[in-house]
């Protein structure tokens, strides 16, 4: 037996049911007419289901959020020049903290003040750093989670650990457990895109790879640099075969199909495969046009501004309205927010780059009444130190002038999808160095975020090597108060 | 009222992570249970209670322990389940201790009592609850309650700690010795075993096997399945010719063996090792380190050469596992064999990490066993405790790479063997008993003796390979009967453990083990002995009246339909477009970029880290993890890549282009060429009639007589009077976006000319203008719509010129405008070209422009078709375009007849 589904039929969601997969997706030629050969609905569903693990499917119980947008600032944005204030620093600048500095990746020194300033937005009255203007715009639609804490201060198990759950060995991403236990409400698109303008962030794919879980779990990525098409999505247009013809080879291949099928009635793989070539047909229009940000109208266009992250932020939204489950966008390749030195221009650059587009995305999502089922999550792998790198040869080029790594404490946000907005989660010591209020771990918050989506993190498992997995292993307490 | 009354739902903890850095929150694992509180077993009479305090005591345990026991605790720690087994729903166990666990409340050092420490919630230990701490009245409760003496009224004590009765294993189906079963009689004793062990289990069920499908049907079902490839038309009207049933089979069995010794069916059935043994040409992520594995392919060559030449399976695993201590141990191309454990990823060469990935291919691969569960603790159902993964972690360690020579997949071992010891928790820092290096305990008579020799190595391929072990033979066997049926006998063949459901066959199961070892471990032999069975033989057409109650036809009352994997449909479509290059062996080729190479999918170059998405898109075996069987799904990006694929594409036109080259042929010997050469089959009546209508109305959109009609992208000199181009020649390259001189922009001879999907740039001159022609496929009349644009005020803007024999329709200037250029009701005939030109003025700074056309087509009067120059913009040449036989040729590989196997 290799379908994935019925594999776990015991662990994963229930598929909805045939009719309303029909509904959904829209039945294409033929399929009702071939649907009806086989024997009960029943029997198409756990047929369909077993051939199409795509196919929608509901959680364990009401979801708050259906589907995800993470921006993930990769190389870790510093959480003392953004979203966590610490006045103390000034205070002590350029002197050591008390009690010494923890250990990160590299040696550091005295306190360093953030350069930008801080101001008090909404109702909430909750600090935001001047790098934000646009988010702190939304900030009451935001929950900033300001104990967050992972458990190594070095790049690559940090983006596996927040992406995966297991900070080094092969699991599943988060969208992957997503797709496997959601599906996807359009089959005519991808339902886990990642974006990452240029390349791929470090540890590249395995980011939103699909590990134990069936291969069409793992996200599709695209290099938002592009904007053709075909340099987007794989095989996508055809130059060899023009629109007309191809509709007239799938309307013989329906004939072919139709005549080989009524010899062989009630295999669903094969009416599965019947109807997938009409759901690529139709794709190819569909995903031309989600990926086409032309045509938004200009003032949602300038609204969100200009750029790559304007792009691939608007493009995001498109898709999410269209459907899709489970949007991640990168920054740029390798590690953009990784300032070991020069942070205060290089953080302010980083910032101007989607600050806007992300403010947009909050309220254009907001005037369209998805935020309060699509779930914003913004962040890094970890913060950064709120005392200062020292000059290393090599590694931050011998100036004395950004921040190392920092998983003892460091701050994500989430807006939309259910989650409490205006509201600041726990805090960092004095300093900012380490969570020491309501601490989040990475595991707690994908507890949380799985809540909001529908799952009891304990019980949305997949057997596989003998045993049943979780996404947050045997770990993650889901943090009630950032539930509206 | 029993505890469970008013239990509430609570979540399942059945997890466990193989994690060394957070594995600790493990929560009750023994051994540190052990050591932290194994300080009191205290009975509960050395508390003397003073009968006054008995009864408020009892109130207090009612109404605040009770309570929060029962809401908090017994879900998984009660009569359904034990996690770490602990029960808290039982007097016993949390007040005086079982074997296994300590007591868990002290009332002399409340503060050392566990219970209490792990409701605090403190960050360097375990936590419980797990899904929130405790209110803090609820805490001091238990505080005081502890305290108190911690009164528990017998009457109240709800569960016995259960006992677990550490032998319960030992019966386990798969740890049995493998039988030797009689086939059952009553169905004939010239009943082929496998059918008779079949057909019992059908009887049993009230029901019978389906009719021996048609020979057509088999010869193509043995092809695929032994060589992957399909079979020839040869051997197809052979056996078509055959109506003798017993001729037939004799035939058959012939055909079987000859496949069997081709060396396509080392070929085809070496990827399922690869797939077992997570193959890739590459390490993962390894940061800036080299990341290929530049004799990988060396190991798959010597699976392939294993399979060909029938090596024997307990040899085949045995140099695998020690290929350095075998015959021929410096031969490069036998040690290649150790690729089986050295290939896996590299875990940015973390020792722990790469030493666990290896003993997970050998014991799922090998024996079914999930291992590596017992790396931080006890495996929770298997007879493996973490003793024996330390033993085997130990055999690894002791081991090497040595580098080059003679091949770097080698390993030997060390000159002085280590002594594992266990890693508490997995925890490398955190280091418990020492342990010898020996076989797994359960697998063992007795006290598994210490391996002597070197790192044990050798000694453990030995235990492994043995026709004592229970299960290496029969993970085997399963093996193979998944890759014929589509199913296993047991459904998770990399897991025999002790949860795993007997076979849906046990005594076949056992035959064909038994089979395997008396046949000197043949694989050839145990697959032909199941391929002249009538159970694999069986037609796969529905069986309506088993449906219901078998729907995943586990007792084989007819064949499965399969699905072509993604190694076997690529190589079909080499095979009818006649392109498959059948050299057998060689170094991993990168199959997804042009030019396509001809080879096998076989021999695709695997990258771990960044699998290209073709290959996922297609269920492809994750590279990463040993992969048992693979999904069989069906999504649209599959249905993608075979419309719209250039290899796909290009297979088609390669049949086409061998079909059509005599001109005086009908349509319908073409139509069935195709089908014969494609679906090896003649078409019917019907389909040459939808066949003939596809291609006569296929060939209206695209004439096949004149390839050169649509959209052209050149470069010309326009002549001063801006009327005629001079000269024309097409644009050489293709390449980001845009056609143009070369890769370069500007290029050295073209400068910035060049044209993209909606516009382009000028070149410096009027001697190279950008020109996009477009040739009319017919004699009609044309209406030509199209905006030039150019966006900025710099530069001195861009003229636009539409010309059609000899003169100029129409011309324009912008310059941070638009201009229109239209011309209504042209006629033109079949082969006749109009030209859009750009030229530069007098500088070709700032010139880039859009410029969308659209031409309308109609024929008396009558609309026949729409041109646009932006949806039509191709990067192939036009000449490219894919005629209509090709792209019947396509459809029928499209087909669901070409990509399953009935």
């Amino acid at each position: 037996m290799q379908n994935a589904a019925a594999q776990n039929r015991n662990h994963s969601p229930a598929a909805v049911d045939r009719r309303d997969m029909l509904t959904r997706c829209g039945m294409g030629f033929g399929g009702l007419a071939l649907g009806a050969m086989l024997k009960s609905d029943a029997a198409q569903a756990a047929a369909a289901r077993s051939t199409n693990p795509l196919l929608p499917k509901v959680a364990h119980f009401p979801a708050k959020a259906k589907r995800v947008i993470h921006l993930f600032m990769n190389g870790g944005p510093s959480h003392v020049d953004t979203f966590d204030p610490k006045p103390a620093l000034l205070k002590h600048g350029g002197k050591l903290i008390p009690g010494g500095n923890l250990k990160t990746e590299r040696p550091t020194g005295a306190a360093f003040p953030s350069p930008f300033r801080f101001r008090k937005h909404g109702e909430s009255g909750t600090e935001v750093s001047e790098l934000f203007p646009n988010v702190a715009e939304s900030i009451d639609e935001i929950a900033v989670i300001r104990s967050m804490h992972a458990d190594v201060p070095n790049h690559e198990p940090s983006l596996l650990l927040m992406n995966c759950g297991e900070a080094r060995l092969v699991r599943p991403s988060f969208g992957s457990w997503l797709t496997y236990g959601l599906g996807t409400e359009n089959q005519n698109l991808p339902a886990f895109v990642s974006m990452c303008p240029g390349g791929y962030p470090i540890q590249e794919s395995q980011n939103w790879q699909s590990g134990f879980l069936p291969g069409v779990y793992q996200g599709t990525y695209v290099d938002t640099k592009h904007t053709q098409i075909e340099k987007l999505i794989a095989n996508i247009r055809n130059d060899r075969v023009m629109p007309q013809q191809q509709s007239l080879q799938l309307d013989l291949l329906r004939q072919l199909n139709a005549k080989h099928l009524s010899e062989r009635t009630g295999d669903a793989q094969l009416e599965s495969r019947i109807q997938s070539f009409e759901l690529a047909f139709r794709m190819q229009t569909e995903a031309a046009d989600a990926f086409d940000v032309t045509r938004e109208p200009k003032h949602i266009r300038d609204m969100y501004g200009e750029g790559v992250q304007a792009r691939q932020i608007l493009i995001a939204r498109r898709l999410i309205e269209r459907g899709v489950r489970f949007v991640q966008l990168w920054h740029g390749a390798g590690q953009p927010w990784d300032n070991h030195d020069d942070i205060e221009v290089n953080h302010r650059r980083l910032a101007k780059e989607c600050d806007q587009a992300i403010g947009a995305l909050l309220k254009d999502l907001k005037q369209r009444g998805m935020l309060e089922d699509t779930l914003v999550i913004w962040g890094g792998e970890f913060g950064r130190t709120p005392v200062v790198e020292l000059p290393k040869k090599g590694s931050n080029a011998g100036k004395i002038n950004g921040r190392d790594h920092n998983h003892w404490g460091f701050t994500m946000w989430l807006a939309g999808g259910g989650v409490r907005g205006g509201y600041v989660h726990g805090a960092t010591d004095e300093f900012g160095f380490k969570a020491v209020e309501n601490k989040v771990h990475v595991h707690d918050l994908h507890a949380t975020v799985l809540k909001l989506l529908g799952f009891d993190h304990e019980k949305f498992t997949y057997h596989y090597a003998g045993r049943d997995f979780r996404f947050t292993d045997v770990h993650g307490h889901v943090v009630d108060e950032l539930i509206a | 009222m029993p505890f469970s009354k008013i239990q509430t739902a609570v979540s399942t903890r059945r997890h466990c992570s193989s994690s060394i850095q957070r594995a600790d929150k493990c929560v009750f694992a023994r051994h540190r249970c052990a050591v932290t509180f194994r300080l009191l077993t205290v009975a509960l009479t050395i508390f003397p209670i003073a009968a006054t305090h008995a009864d408020e005591r009892e109130v207090f345990f009612e109404r605040q322990i009770r309570p929060l026991l029962v809401e908090k605790c017994v879900g998984c720690h009660g009569s359904d389940k034990q996690e770490g087994d602990i029960r808290l729903d039982s007097r016993d166990q949390v007040l005086t201790g079982t074997d296994e666990v300590a007591a868990l409340v002290d009332p002399e050092q409340v503060d050392e009592s566990r219970l209490l420490q792990v409701v605090l919630y403190s960050e360097d230990d375990v936590q419980m609850p797990p899904k929130a701490k405790l209110a803090p009245p609820e805490i001091q409760a238990v505080r005081k309650w502890i305290r108190d003496g911690a009164y528990w009224p017998e009457t109240m004590d709800f569960g016995k700690a259960k006992a677990i009765n550490p032998d319960a294993w030992k019966k386990h189906w798969a740890f049995q010795p493998i039988a030797n079963p009689e086939p059952p009689s009553e169905t004939g004793s010239s009943t082929h075993p496998v059918d008779a062990f079949v057909r019992r289990r059908l009887q049993e069920a009230e029901t019978s096997p389906s009719p021996q499908a048609d020979g057509r049907t088999l010869v193509r079902r043995l092809s695929i399945s032994i060589t992957g490839l399909p079979p020839s038309a040869k051997d197809l009207q052979e056996a078509a010719a055959l109506s003798d049933p017993t001729q037939l089979n004799t035939w058959l069995d012939a055909y079987a063996d000859r496949l069997l010794a081709t060396p396509q069916f080392g070929e085809r059935w070496a990827r399922y090792w690869l797939d077992v043994s997570r193959y890739a040409d590459t390490k993962g992520y390894v940061f800036t380190e080299n990341r290929e594995y530049k004799e990988a392919w060396r190991f798959r060559e010597w699976v392939i050469k294993s399979l060909n030449s029938d090596m024997p399976y307990d040899e085949f695993l045995i140099r695998q596992l020690a290929g350095d201590r075998m015959p021929e141990n410096e031969d490069p191309q036998q040690l290649a064999a150790m690729g089986f454990l050295t290939l896996g990823r590299r875990f940015l060469n973390n020792r722990h990490d790469i030493i666990d990935d290896r003993i997970d291919v050998v014991s799922r691969g090998t024996m079914g066993l999930t291992v590596t569960c017992a790396r931080c603790h006890d495996h929770k159902f298997d007879p493996i405790p973490t003793a024996d993964y330390y033993s085997l972690y130990g055999v690894f360690d002791s081991s090497h790479e040595p580098g080059n020579a003679p091949s770097s997949l080698r390993l030997v071992d060390h000159a002085k063997p280590r002594e594992p010891v266990i890693f508490i928790r997995g925890s490398a820092g955190n280091r418990g008993d020492r342990v010898p290096r020996h076989f797994l305990t359960a697998l063992s008579k007795g006290e598994p003796e210490p391996f002597t020799d070197g790192s044990g190595r050798l000694e453990l391929a030995k235990k492994i390979a043995s026709p004592e072990n229970p299960l290496t033979a029969r993970v085997a066997v399963n093996r193979i009967w998944l890759r014929l049926f589509g199913n296993g006998l047991v459904d998770s063949p990399s897991d025999f453990g002790v949860r795993t459901p007997p076979p849906s066959h046990p005594e076949l199961l056992d035959h064909l083990a038994k089979f395997l070892i008396n046949h000197n471990w043949s694989r050839k032999s145990v697959i032909r002995h199941i391929l002249t069975s009538q159970t694999w033989r069986q037609s796969s057409a529905p069986r309506p009246d088993v449906a219901d109650a078998d729907p995943e036809n586990r007792l084989l009352a007819r064949m499965s339909r399969r699905r072509l994997n993604f190694e076997a449909f690529r190589d079909a479509l080499l095979t009818v477009s006649g392109n498959l290059d059948q050299t057998v062996g060689g170094a991993s080729v990168d199959i997804t970029t042009r030019p396509f190479t001809k080879r096998r999918a076989v021999y695709a170059r695997i990258d771990r880290q960044n699998l290209p998405g073709t290959f996922r898109t297609f269920d492809f075996a994750s590279p990463d993890n040993h992969a048992a069987k693979r999904f069989e799904t069906t999504v649209p990006q599959q249905a993608l890549f075979q419309l719209n694929n250039p290899f796909v594409m290009e297979q088609a036109d390669s049949v086409a282009a061998q079909l059509t080259q005599d001109n005086t042929r009908q349509p319908d010997e073409t139509i069935r060429d195709l089908f014969i050469r494609i679906l090896q089959r003649e078409p019917t009546g019907k389909e040459v009639t939808a066949a003939t209508s596809f291609l006569t109305t296929t060939t209206e959109l695209i004439p096949t007589a004149n390839d050169g009609v649509g959209w052209h992208y050149g470069w010309g000199e326009l002549r001063n009077d801006r009327t005629k181009l001079a000269r024309y020649e097409p644009l050489p390259t293709f390449h980001e976006n845009r056609w143009g001189g070369s890769d370069k922009l500007p290029d050295e001879k073209l400068g910035w000319c060049s044209l993209n999907r909606d516009g382009g740039h000028t070149g410096h001159d009027l001697r190279h203008c950008p020109v996009r022609r477009w040739i009319a496929d017919r004699d009609c009349s044309i209406k030509i719509h199209s905006i030039l644009k150019h966006s900025t005020d710099q530069g001195d803007g861009v003229h636009g010129h539409l010309l059609f024999q000899d003169r100029s329709l129409a011309t324009t200037h912008v310059h941070n405008s638009s201009g229109s250029l239209s011309a209504k009701s042209v006629a033109v005939k079949a082969g006749d070209s109009v030209d859009f030109v750009a030229d530069c003025g007098a500088n070709e700074s700032h010139d880039s422009f859009t410029w969308k056309i659209r031409i309308e087509q109609s024929v008396d009067g009558r609309p026949v078709r729409t041109w646009d120059s932006s949806a039509e913009f191709s990067s192939e040449a036009a000449t490219s375009r894919l005629g209509a036989v090709a792209q019947l040729a396509q459809t029928l590989m499209l087909a669901n007849e070409f990509m399953f196997v009935d």
